[in-house]
């Protein structure tokens, strides 16, 4: 038997476990022997085609040099390493299907499909790899016995009008503008989509930037109705998010959630992989293409590009252009023209109305209450806009002196001296609102009047919602308020930092204390009760006082905002603007002026 | 649950995925997926490559793939499954050869695909939307675990289709590579 031969059988199944060890007739066949002459006895063969188990040739003490045998050690093949996981069935079942979300409506009220009967995940820690096999393992849905929808576990039912949305999200290439009314369940389309995709093996990583305010929003939808997935926050010290989009670009998870700030600032620090689809949420933050962010976000490498908002054009054409140019990956012309536009938005554009798709939607009642400023509101106001006009006029032009005068006006609306017509008008309507057993949320634009409603209002249990809250107390005063075991009557906003993402279905009674500038803002803090799964009628009170410097504005955002609603749809807003003019702004003050 | 639900959900079949030519120098990578009868995972396992060199492939010879599929790869995946399946399907003929004389063993392959002389091959019961299928044992086997199979296999494919399954299987694989240095 040769030397070979015998190295052979010795290989073979049954000896691999021992250390094989043959002897060759001859050395340095093999490639090139290199021996190390200050080891002697050890040499190793140095032959690129070996690999990385490279055999060890000891050389024989006792052989003589022109014996020239030598001893080859050849490892066998080793024994794999199985690695493997066991998915969990029925586990959870009860807790998975009814997490905090809204209480069923008819339509949503089925019971989970089959497949959620039968099966549910395990929810893996980040570093688990075996937790991001399972969204590759699933199969795809393939709707033979209805619709896709049917073939995935699903907590709830979704409208037809949300699988319509899905389908368009998933269907359209290279991306899409999902622009639904707010409150229409954008989030859970674009999560389902993106659920499809996977399931079909189209998409394996995606990254959702959107407002810092709805981050754990986001990540909550992914548990509930996409539980297969791994969706992480990159959020943190720049050291943290450097880990995170290092495990990220690893596929140690599927979802990276993030927001704009921390995206953009990565995006220049080139920490950000590739992705298969990249969501924008609350896309009107990408309406100006010269921002930092709109440009980190163009140049991000992606194969799907989905932009969801409410609000695809708050004031100019050019906003809706930016967010099509975005999801088409530039091809749309530019300069930009309407018809242009128009014909990108049939496209990839798909947007539907709250009144059209949601029968069953409780409905929403809007209206301005006028207020009697007191006396000594009316005193004052009066002294701060006689001498805010003299100063005003007396000066050059400034838009700044404008809407400093404006501002420091509006306050005295608010309040003065413990003085409030508003707060007034407030107390009556939430001990009414409140034997009803309906909850309020309160908006203003200004801290200070937040903290004096919360003063004067500490009876209700007010909650207060600000910019200054960290991401957990947000999510903290948010789970507090929309337990239906909540004894807080009313939460207090701060437009900025609560008009946008949140759901807050507990509550139906919505008042504007005073009015932002941009309607559009206003109708997103509206929407954060009137969506779905509110189950009572919503009432939106704007409070105006009389006579003032916030009655003229609303006049002129109104008469704006009519003309506007009708050029939305039709796209005939070419430079429009809901917003006030410098011109207007000055304007304001004119008749004051005039009546001096 | 409807009958048929409850008896896809109590049906247990393994898929054993193996990939790459190891006398070719590829790595050989292995997994075995057991899902219940409507195609979703109940178990995943997988197997470090087995990275033959050069030395080792010359010295194994021909006995080098049987050798790494069967003992070093189908072997350890079968024992670590838990819940036994019924039957288990292979990915490509060559490895139901390869395998011992293990009658839980079968080969599904798409209508036309050309099997040996002595593989026996039963036609899968049609199935809505579904390509035409065969069941493939080698010939030396119990023809009786061939039609008990073939029946199984066919009520699976009114859920799912069982051909698909392994690319998925692949894809896993190939995720699990990125994510760890030793499956790549």
């Amino acid at each position: 038997m040769t030397a070979i031969a015998r190295l052979r059988k010795a290989l073979l199944p049954g000896n691999r476990a021992s250390r094989v060890i043959a002897r060759l007739p001859k050395p340095a066949q093999v490639g090139s022997l290199r021996v190390d002459l200050d080891r002697p006895h050890i040499a190793t063969i140095d032959d690129p085609f070996i690999g990385e188990a490279a055999p060890q040739v000891s050389s024989m003490e006792d052989l003589t040099p022109s014996a020239q045998i030598q001893q080859i050690t050849v490892p066998p093949l080793l024994s794999v390493d199985i690695v493997g996981t066991i998915f969990e069935q029925g586990a959870n079942e009860q807790r998975g299907t009814a997490l905090d979300m809204p209480p069923p409506t008819p339509q949503n009220a089925r019971p989970p499909s089959a497949e959620s009967r039968r099966w549910r995940p395990h929810r893996r820690p980040l570093g688990n790899v075996l937790a991001l096999l399972l969204p590759v393992l699933l199969p795809p849905p393939l709707g033979r016995t209805g619709t896709v929808f049917e073939d995935i576990s699903l907590p709830h039912s979704l409208y037809k009008f949300q699988q319509a949305g899905i389908e368009f999200l998933r269907d359209t290439k290279p991306g899409a503008l999902l622009a639904d009314d707010m409150g229409l369940g954008k989030t859970v389309q674009a999560i389902v989509a993106l659920r499809l995709l996977i399931r079909h093996g189209f998409a394996r990583r995606a990254l959702v930037v959107a407002p810092n305010s709805v981050i754990t929003s986001w990540q909550r939808h992914f548990t509930e109705w996409a539980p297969e997935l791994l969706a992480y926050r990159i959020q943190g010290e720049p050291r943290v998010r450097q880990m995170l989009w290092r495990a990220f670009a690893e596929h140690r998870f599927h979802v990276g959630i993030i927001p704009y700030r921390s995206f953009t600032i990565d995006q220049a620090n080139d920490l950000t992989p590739d992705v298969d689809v990249l969501i924008v949420d609350e896309a009107q933050n990408i309406k100006n293409p010269q921002t930092q962010q709109s440009q980190a976000l163009v140049a991000l490498n992606t194969r799907h590009r989905w932009a969801l908002t409410g609000t695809p054009l708050e004031n100019k054409l050019s906003e809706m252009a930016a967010i099509l140019r975005f999801v088409d990956r530039g091809s749309l012309p530019r300069p930009w023209d309407r018809q242009a536009v128009r014909i990108a938005a049939q496209r990839l554009m798909l947007r539907r109305r709250k009144e059209a798709v949601l029968e069953d939607l409780p409905r929403l009642t809007s209206n301005v209450v006028y207020v009697e400023l007191t006396s000594q509101q009316q005193r004052e106001y009066d002294r701060a806009e006689r001498e805010g006009v003299t100063e005003l006029y007396g000066k050059p032009r400034n838009i700044a002196n404008v809407l400093a005068l404006i501002t420091s006006l509006k306050q005295i609306c608010n309040s003065f001296n413990g003085y409030s017509a508003k707060r007034d008008w407030l107390y009556d309507y939430a001990r009414e609102a409140i034997e009803e057993r309906d909850k309020l949320l309160v908006f203003s634009q200004y801290l200070r009047t937040l903290d004096e409603i919360e003063r004067d209002f500490a009876g209700y249990r007010p909650m207060k919602f600000t910019g200054a809250l960290s991401g957990r107390a947000r999510d903290e005063t948010v789970d507090a308020f929309q337990d239906s075991n909540s004894r807080h009557e009313m939460m207090l906003l701060q437009v900025k930092a609560g008009g946008l993402g949140l759901t807050l279905t507990a509550a139906n009674r919505v008042i504007h204390f005073d009015s932002w500038w941009n309607p559009a803002v206003q109708s997103q803090a509206a929407a954060r009760v009137h969506r779905i799964g509110q189950q009572k009628t919503v009432f939106e009170s704007t409070l105006v006082s009389t006579g003032t410097i916030e009655e003229r504005i609303q006049d002129l955002l109104d008469s704006k905002r009519e003309l506007f609603e009708h050029a939305v749809d039709d796209l005939s807003v070419d430079g429009m603007s809901r917003l006030l003019t410098r011109d207007e702004l000055y304007g304001l003050f004119e008749n004051v002026r005039g009546n001096r | 649950m409807a009958d048929g639900d409850s008896a896809s959900a109590d049906m247990r079949l393994g898929f054993l995925g193996v990939f790459g030519e190891p006398t070719d120098g590829e790595p050989l990578r292995g997994a075995l997926m057991v899902t219940d009868g409507s195609g979703y995972p109940l178990e995943f396992y997988a197997a470090t490559p087995v990275r033959p060199t050069l030395i080792q492939r010359a010295l194994y010879g021909d006995s080098l793939e049987r050798y790494a599929l069967c003992e070093l790869v189908a072997q350890p995946l079968i024992e670590s499954v838990q819940l036994k399946p019924q039957a288990i399907l292979v990915n490509r003929l060559t490895t139901l050869d390869l395998l011992d004389d293990a009658s839980l063993f079968f080969a599904v392959a798409a209508d036309g695909y050309v099997t040996l002389s002595h593989h026996e091959s039963k036609l899968l019961d049609p199935a809505a939307e579904l390509p035409p299928a065969v069941l493939v044992q080698p010939a030396s086997r119990d023809p009786q675990r061939l039609d008990q199979a073939a029946a199984l296999i066919s009520r699976a494919r009114e859920h799912f289709d069982p051909l698909t399954v392994f690319d998925r299987i692949e894809a896993t694989m190939q995720v699990l590579g990125e994510a760890d240095d030793r499956y790549r």
